[in-house]
């Protein structure tokens, strides 16, 4: 199990402290992005149980259910619960001028970046955000630290509206 | 000898002949056959005493290929690589077997960088090195080397073509060269200067064991050389016959060859560091150009960088206990291309008192209007809340092993104060300050640097929380800056005085005209 389901299996929604305060949600279908992204991490966990319990049974050690049982209802579990309390982490708001983005729970960090600083703005679509027709937007800064800031689970449309408000920013301050 | 790299390009110049491919000086393959050298005799001398005994009659022959190999192979890469000054950008063409031609347009040439080592000064070349700005290594293009004359020539013409540009004016195809005629850098006014007297008492500020490195990298490369076992002590006190002498001496006196060691080593490192400051900032020179600083300095290896005024982002003051004693500050500027030894920042002023870096610091936009006692300090959960996690640790730790192995491990308990203490200091020499359009964050308590960002300069800022933070009421903030390595952090600060103060950050980014970071 990686680190990041450990940061979730804590239960409590984000503080609602002047840090959260007006930011929007991802959108809805990012939770089964979520899911699916998480599924394929859990998967080779799950077939490496069986086999070994497979195995294991095979020398006559032990019954059938003893690894599986368990390690099913936990990536159960993880399934299940935890994308919706991911997703219910991240935030965004595009103001007139700056963008702001927020993840995170044990360790949140909540970022803003002024459009005049953009240097220059990916839209990306993984292939399994595009099934749910969404995808992220990258905006680049010319700082070292942080010069790479993700906002994923847009939908496309939204997305890329975003994007052009912002580069229209970048081309009047070019000017 | 120090202003070799200011011999007068003007008959270079009147030769310029824009257009026409040019090879590198053919001295450079003597250059660079020379730097194999070292490399290619230590192969040798390996293979002579660790080879198959079969193969050892033949190493003279070896030899011999290796080099003419060598030679030839050297001779063609200098055939082929050729620059060339095109009215619009300079163009590279390089490659044994594959062959590259670089496109450098001159608008995007940041800096033009010289560079001799000691055998190049010998010689009269240099290395042109170009920054572009780009995030790569640095040696997007450099040509390694041309004569001195050619360097200064090659300067000149890139600083005119590139005003040229900038300033949308044609560029002319063939007599660009000769209109480059006004070399403002040789009587450029000297800014900041060091005598032989200043270099000396830096040296002593720079206590550096890099001597030991140096011997221990030589003799990681000549162990086969070695006996067995040679830095057994034993068999060393043996090697050098003082095995009797030190059996012979009693508690005392054991403990004051101890003593002796010790302070042979703080000589040692002394002397070291004094060396290594020499060596560095020799003869240095910060001269104020027409666009910004040009820095000169070296003993062996000279180096020439020029640093545009509207390319810095931030400034460092750096100082420790000592040296803050005794009146003395470096300065440091972060600027957006990297420094040809890699270092991120540019030291402008290596040892300065405080009148001298504020006239050096006068030139730049950015003022240093408050110090340490002015200054905020952040909360004390900074140095007490990371305690909580990490002394449980070593202190069950050293008891367990104390326990099961020898109760003199419980010793190790006296040391365990000094980590609070540590941290206690690092928590009081960090504090902060918002005046008027700057940033002031001070850090460390050993090496203490307070930096200097102007707002206008700020990329990003993020607070950041955990959730020890969220439960104490705590945030951090991280704030991105072009061209330095890490963020400007401000940690330990109340979640309220961290959002108000990034509304702060940002207000100039956000309201203001920018001022762009290139």
């Amino acid at each position: 199990m990686s680190a990041g389901f450990a940061d979730e299996l804590v239960f409590a929604a984000p503080s609602p402290d002047g840090l959260s305060a007006g930011l929007r949600p991802l959108d809805r279908r990012y939770v089964h992005v979520i899911r699916l992204m998480t599924a394929l991490v859990v998967l080779p966990v799950l077939i490496s149980a069986t086999v070994t319990e497979f195995a294991l049974v095979g020398k006559g050690v032990g019954e059938h259910g003893m690894i599986t049982a368990p390690v099913l209802a936990l990536c159960a579990f993880i399934l299940v619960f935890l994308p919706q309390r991911k997703w219910k982490r991240w935030g965004y708001a595009a103001g007139d001028e700056q963008l702001r983005v927020a993840r995170g729970w044990m360790f949140r960090t909540d970022t803003i970046v002024p459009f005049k600083r953009i240097q220059h703005i990916d839209l990306g679509e993984g292939p399994i955000e595009r099934m749910f027709g969404l995808a992220s937007l990258t905006v680049h800064t010319a700082g070292t630290h942080n010069s790479i800031v993700t906002l994923p689970g847009l939908a496309r449309g939204s997305a890329e509206a975003m994007r052009d408000a912002m580069r229209l920013h970048i081309r009047r301050e070019a000017e | 000898m120090s202003d070799a790299l200011s011999a007068d390009p003007r008959g270079a110049l009147a030769a310029a002949d824009a257009g026409s491919d040019r090879r590198l000086h053919p001295l450079t393959l003597m250059l660079n056959l020379v730097r194999q050298v070292p490399q290619a005799i230590l192969g040798l001398i390996a293979l002579r005493f660790s080879g198959p005994d079969e193969l050892k009659p033949w190493v003279g022959l070896f030899a011999l290929l290796a080099l003419l190999a060598m030679v030839g192979f050297e001779f063609y890469r200098w055939w082929r690589f050729s620059y060339r000054l095109d009215p619009e950008e300079l163009r590279i063409a390089s490659g044994v077997f594959s062959r590259n031609v670089r496109s450098i347009p001159y608008e995007r040439i940041q800096d033009v960088n010289l560079e001799q080592g000691p055998l190049a000064r010998l010689v009269g070349l240099a290395k042109v090195r170009l920054e572009t700005g780009s995030s790569g290594s640095g040696d997007e293009g450099a040509l390694d080397s041309v004569d001195l004359a050619e360097a200064e020539r090659l300067r000149d013409v890139i600083r005119l073509r590139k005003a040229q540009q900038a300033d949308g004016a044609p560029s002319g195809e063939s007599d660009a060269g000769t209109e480059a005629t006004p070399l403002p850098q040789t009587e450029a006014p000297l800014l900041f200067g060091m005598d032989m007297k200043r270099i000396l008492t830096a040296g002593v500020f720079n206590f550096s064991l890099v001597f030991f490195a140096v011997v221990g990298a030589v003799v990681n490369n000549l162990d086969f050389l070695m006996p067995d076992d040679f830095w057994n002590p034993r068999r060393l006190l043996d090697f050098l016959g003082l095995e009797d002498l030190f059996a012979a001496l009693d508690l005392a006196a054991r403990i004051a060859s101890v003593i002796a060691a010790l302070i042979g080593l703080v000589v040692v490192g002394l002397v070291g560091g004094i060396i290594r400051t020499v060596l560095r900032e020799y003869g240095f020179r910060l001269e104020r150009t027409e666009t910004g600083f040009r820095r000169r300095r070296g003993l062996l290896t000279l180096t020439d960088v020029v640093m545009p005024l509207h390319r810095i982002q931030a400034a460092v003051i750096a100082t420790g206990p000592i040296r803050r004693r005794f009146g003395w500050y470096e300065l440091k500027v972060q600027s957006l291309a990297s420094d040809s030894d890699k270092e991120s920042d540019h030291s402008i002023a290596p040892l300065a008192t405080a009148d001298e870096l504020r006239h050096v610091l006068g030139e730049t936009r950015i003022a240093w209007e408050t110090d340490y006692p002015a200054m905020r300090a952040v909360d004390p959960a900074m140095w007490w809340v990371p305690l909580v996690f990490a002394l449980p640790v070593p202190i069950l730790g050293l008891g367990i092993s104390a326990y099961l192995a020898s109760p003199f491990i419980a010793l190790a308990y006296l040391l365990l104060p000094l980590v609070p203490l540590i941290s206690w200091l690092h928590w009081r020499a960090h504090r902060y300050a918002l005046l008027g359009d700057q940033l002031y964050v001070r850090d460390g308590f050993w090496n203490q640097q307070l930096t200097l960002l102007p707002l206008r300069r700020v990329q990003s800022v993020d607070i950041r929380q955990s959730f020890v933070g969220r439960f104490i009421g705590l945030a951090e903030i991280a704030i991105g800056v072009a061209g330095r390595s890490g963020a400007v952090t401000i940690q330990a600060i109340p979640i309220g005085d961290a959002i108000a103060l990034r509304e702060q950050l940002l207000g100039v980014a956000v309201r203001n005209r920018p001022s762009g970071t290139s």
